[in-house]
């Protein structure tokens, strides 16, 4: 019984070998597919396991896997739950207390922590100058006390501290623990003690405000289990902790180097993609005699469809599979340079990671190389007879189209970002219609050029115009191919250098390494002084007036069960008010509009505010929404005018609720503020906690140098993948120079028959390959400048300064390239004697 | 059921469009063709009879007229349905032979065989055969580049016959071959003809291979002038 699939199957390979082993366009094809495989494999599993990893080290920050918060012991069900898993648990009671040694008094957070504490990370003590990590807490009788503190109280190792009721024994100086909180001024601990001496202080009677924090840690599946089983237990006031949502900057940061990978990465699947598309129309191309011939032998159309869709899958097989190793080799030494980054050792990737380099190589093939591909089904049987039979013309909006939409999945897949999938969408489409125009009119002049100095003109030069201008339609195809490419390779090669410079900058200039929070109004002329006089720039001091969420658009919090679970931590902590009219740099308006400089609260109406847009989120509220608050037993009542994005990476102070200056008159405030300490000024940090005792000041030096240090591996792994977006541009211009081969094979043949040297074949293929180069790069760097200033601005949010220099040597050195690698793909046509051309066309 | 005609054409003409100029290649043109007769079109280039050759197989569709293939009005049959109904009913030789560069003798005489469904080994070993039938057995596993003008088209010969059809189409089966090997390649297309009692539609511009056939029809401007037996 015949079966019309199987010789589908079985010709498909033989002609997916063929095409492999021959001359065409075939391996180009795999070659680009490769090169896109390998680029998405080695982000995907660079990014996989280097945001594992900060995950794992922001535990051991938090001291756990998971933090069950509250104000309250956990429930009984929440902990028969904990105790039903398996998984290994600690405890943590937070408190400000007063702590006393002799006559003096110091008011300190005071932690008390279970024998297991901390479940991840470490302790660190100062003994004898040097520094230790311990993983458990205090022995029962003992206190561990921080530096700062200890001087303050003026004791030492051996003295007696009264803590409450009871006195215990001063055993180590502790220098850092793991925090409990999920706000970076939550990971000061002062004091450390043990759970079992809480009780006798007498501090947790009734009235008591104490944080209890249940530690949990384990295997990530079994996390995610517990931590499905716990959300819905909980109540108001208790809260669920990760590490990612504690290391909110660190994780922007990451988040940040993430979109910058992808985009990179991004961009090499792109160019690889306008090298498929290229390549797979040549290659129908080169396959429409077979086409021809399959149906004059009888082959249906279906049959050739499944003949050719077989062929590409296997092409794409190939791809894929030499794609990923190559992908896996370079992760691999990726992952070797960015492990240094982190004190634990880097997890093992998830199995998933491989996902993205599947769809990249499946969308790469059936949305470029498959409308291209399957044109060929359009081929007429007559073409056996005459290849005249054969009009050879093919919509190409599918295949454009296609290719539109693969672009646009794979940009939102990299980014993750609508609005940032639409800029990378309307840039290239505005950039196509862009080239396209540009090009048809430089060649419009080049052809009133060549008509007015016609036999002026070097000989060579006239045979290179003659044919730029023959083929003006897919030279201007050509050159908007590839200076998509180029604009891309533009803005990674020139634009890349400076715009990681400008991250880079303003993490390691603006950054504050000190936080100074509590300060009270009547302390800031003060402490501006001290610093200045130790040579420290007088800091910006940023009021803070501590209130509670109570109503949304008047629905209460305390009435609404399901708007206060809406609402989570906005309705179970108080939040940090604070007023300005001058909207800072890290901070962007994504709706309404933020008020006028020199606005305060009483111009008019009621009190404006602007919300960060992670809290509009939560509550799904917007412009003219408005929220009401408790601030020390008053009501205030704030109307939504603007909503802000965050840059939290810039790791500068920054507040969910904004109101303009006057806003919050009359209400208890206090100010926070940030500067940097440089290395050698402790002597300030001394002077000012002596002058200020009530102070706090958090030192964020080694998260700082944490974030540079990632900042530096990750743009070592951005240069690298840039590697391969490089490798995709050199395919495009290689599949590009080879859409005419045939034709200039023929056309050279003619003219070495009829007498033209090697050489002047040579001049004449220069001639037109600057010229086209020229169209492409120039307009390639206009367009790469103006994506510069637009990815700065908007997906990286930093200052962007092109330098000319650069950009004309970029421009140059591409139109070199461009031209000898156009001349160099030509070679062997030139070099092919006429006879052989011109002999059967095949 | 036994048809009288293998071919037969009522009216047929072909024109095209190229711009606002139409071009009409083939006008008005009534044919028949009996089963196992063999029949010469000739004509000079341009005069057609490549086109003749493309609407009489099915490969392409007169803009007016019609064609019967092996009791098969072609009239309404997609590109697809003509493609099915040729499948191991017809056969070609071209003038370019129109072998794959990538597949060996062998495989590309395989090729018609396995396209009609026939099984992988059977394939073979039919090839095989016919390959031995023109002499070609020490060459099947070349490829195309590696044989001569002469060799294509024997395996092209082979693989006309692969399928044993019941009617075979030559465009021009000599026009890239010398004289001497021509004369080899036709004597062995006849002798196969004969052997296997397919009806034969020949396209040639030489008179004395047309005078082979049992009848020969001349075109000129895409006009039947004279049909002679």
């Amino acid at each position: 019984m015949p079966n019309p699939a199987r010789p589908g199957l079985r010709l498909a390979a033989r002609d997916a070998r063929r095409a492999l082993t021959g001359p065409g366009a075939a391996r180009l094809l795999v070659a680009a597919l490769i090169v896109a495989v390998a680029a998405v494999t080695a982000v995907t599993r660079l990014t996989d396991r280097v945001d594992a990893a900060v995950v794992a080290q922001a535990a051991t920050t938090l001291g756990a896997d998971l933090v069950l918060a509250s104000d309250a012991p956990p429930s009984s069900a929440q902990t028969r739950l904990l105790a039903g898993s398996n998984l290994d648990t600690a405890t943590r009671v937070q408190m400000n207390t007063a702590l006393a040694a002799g006559d003096r008094l110091l008011r300190v957070s005071l932690s008390a922590v279970s024998p297991h504490y901390p479940l991840a990370g470490a302790i660190t003590l100062e003994r004898d100058g040097r520094t230790i990590d311990v993983d458990h807490g205090p022995a029962r009788g003992t206190v561990w006390i921080a530096p700062a503190a200890a001087a303050r109280l003026n004791v030492g190792l051996g003295d007696r501290l009264a803590v409450g009721d009871t006195t215990l024994t001063v055993a180590a100086l502790v220098t850092a623990s793991p925090g409990g909180g999920s706000a970076l001024f939550d990971t000061a601990p002062s004091v450390l003690m043990a759970t079992a001496d809480l009780a006798p202080t007498g501090l947790t009677g009734p009235g008591a405000r104490l944080d209890h924090d249940t530690l949990i840690g384990g295997p990530p599946t079994a996390i995610a289990a517990v931590r499905a089983q716990l959300a819905p237990t909980l109540a108001p006031g208790e809260r669920l902790v990760d590490p990612r949502s504690a290391n909110r900057g660190l994780a922007a940061a990451m988040d940040k180097a993430a979109v910058f990978l992808n985009l990179a990465a991004l961009a090499a699947v792109v160019l690889a993609g306008v090298a498929i598309a290229l390549c797979a129309t040549r290659h129908a191309a080169a396959q429409r005699d077979a086409i021809a011939l399959y149906k004059t032998l009888g082959a249906a159309r279906g049959v050739l469809r499944r003949l050719l869709a077989t062929q590409l899958a296997l092409l794409g097989a190939v791809g894929l599979v030499a794609g990923w190793l190559l992908g896996e080799t370079v992760a691999y030494g990726l992952i070797r340079v960015i492990d240094t980054l982190f004190t634990i050792a880097l997890p093992a990737g998830h199995w998933w990671a491989s996902w993205p380099a599947i769809g990249t190589a499946v969308v790469l093939i059936a949305g470029f190389a498959w409308p291209a591909q399957r044109t060929a089904l359009a081929t007429p049987p007559a073409r056996v007879l005459a290849r005249s039979n054969d009009p050879g013309t093919t919509r190409r909006w599918p295949i454009h189209g296609a290719a539109i939409a693969s672009v646009a999945v794979m940009a939102a897949a990299a980014t993750g970002d609508i609005a940032l999938t639409g800029w990378v969408l309307a840039g290239l489409a505005g950039a196509a219609a862009a080239f396209a125009l540009i090009a048809w009119a430089l060649l419009a002049i080049l052809a009133r050029l060549r008509q007015r100095l016609d036999v002026r003109l070097p000989g060579a030069l006239r045979l290179g115009l003659d044919g730029v201008l023959r083929r003006r339609a897919t030279v201007m195809v050509q050159c908007v191919a590839v200076a998509l490419g180029l604009t891309v390779l533009f803005v990674l090669v020139v634009v890349r250098g400076d715009l990681l410079a400008g991250w880079q900058t303003r993490i390691a200039q603006d950054a504050p390494n000190r936080f100074v929070i509590n300060v009270n109004t009547d302390q800031r002329g003060g402490i501006a002084d001290l610093l200045h006089e130790h040579g420290i720039n007088t800091p910006t001091f940023y009021p803070i007036v501590r209130a509670r969420l109570t109503a949304v658009n008047g629905q209460t919090l305390d009435r609404d069960a399901a708007l206060r679970k809406q609402a989570g931590r906005l309705a179970e902590r108080a939040l940090n008010l604070s007023w300005t009219n001058q909207l800072k740099a890290d901070n962007r308006i994504v709706a309404g509009h933020w008020w006028a400089e020199h606005q305060t609260a009483a111009d008019h109406g009621p009190i404006k505010t602007s919300i960060a847009e992670s809290v509009a989120r939560r509550l799904d509220i917007g412009v003219g929404d408005r929220l009401a608050f408790d601030v020390a037993g008053q009501a205030l009542t704030l109307e939504i005018t603007s909503i802000r994005s965050i840059d939290w990476s810039s790791l500068q102070p920054n507040f969910f609720v904004l109101v303009p200056p006057g806003g919050l008159d009359g209400y208890p405030v206090r100010w926070i503020t940030s500067f940097y300490l440089p290395p050698g000024k402790e002597a300030a940090l001394a002077a000012l906690v002596r002058a200020y005792p009530n102070l706090n000041v958090i030192d964020i030096t080694a998260l700082l140098a944490r974030v540079q240090t990632l900042v530096d591996r990750v743009t070592l792994a951005v240069e690298l993948v840039f590697g391969f977006t490089l490798a995709a541009g050199l395919v495009v211009l290689a599949a590009a120079m080879g859409v005419h081969r045939e034709t200039r094979r023929r056309e050279a043949a003619v003219l070495r028959a009829l007498g033209a040297t090697s050489a002047r074949l040579r001049r004449a293929a220069w001639s037109e390959c600057l010229v086209i180069g020229a169209i492409t790069a120039g307009s390639a760097a206009l367009a790469a400048r103006l994506a510069a200033g637009l990815i700065a601005h908007y997906a990286l949010h930093v200052d962007y300064a092109s330098r000319l220099g650069v950009w004309l040597l970029a421009v140059v050195i591409a139109v070199g390239l461009i031209a000898a690698a156009g001349v160099a793909a030509l070679g062997d046509v030139r070099r092919q004697p006429a006879w052989q051309a011109l002999r059967g066309g095949s | 059921m036994s048809i009288p005609y293998a071919i037969q054409a009522n009216n047929i003409a072909k024109t095209v469009t190229s711009g606002h100029q139409t071009l009409t290649i083939l006008e008005a043109l009534d044919l028949a063709v009996a089963v196992g007769e063999r029949l010469a079109i000739v004509g000079t280039s341009g005069s057609g009879k490549s086109s003749l050759l493309a609407l009489l197989a099915g490969l392409d569709v007169p803009s007016a007229g019609t064609i019967t293939l092996l009791g098969r009005d072609l009239a309404g049959l997609d590109e697809d349905a003509r493609a099915a109904w040729r499948a191991g009913r017809v056969g070609f030789v071209f003038q370019s032979f129109q072998l794959l560069d990538g597949l060996s003798a062998q495989e590309n005489v395989m090729l018609a065989l396995e396209l009609a469904g026939t099984a992988r080994p059977a394939a073979r070993e039919r090839a095989a055969t016919l390959l031995a039938d023109v002499g070609l057995t020490a060459r099947a596993g070349h490829t195309p580049r590696q044989l001569s003008g002469g060799e294509q088209q024997r395996v092209a010969l082979a693989r006309a016959f692969a399928c044993q059809p019941d009617l075979l189409f030559a465009d021009e089966p000599t026009g890239n071959l010398d004289r001497a090997t021509g004369e080899q390649v036709i004597e062995r297309l006849f002798a196969m003809n004969t052997a296997h009692g397919t009806t034969l539609v020949l396209v040639t511009h030489d008179d004395t291979l047309a005078a082979r056939c049992d009848r020969c029809l001349r075109l000129v401007d895409g006009r039947l002038v004279a049909d002679h037996a």
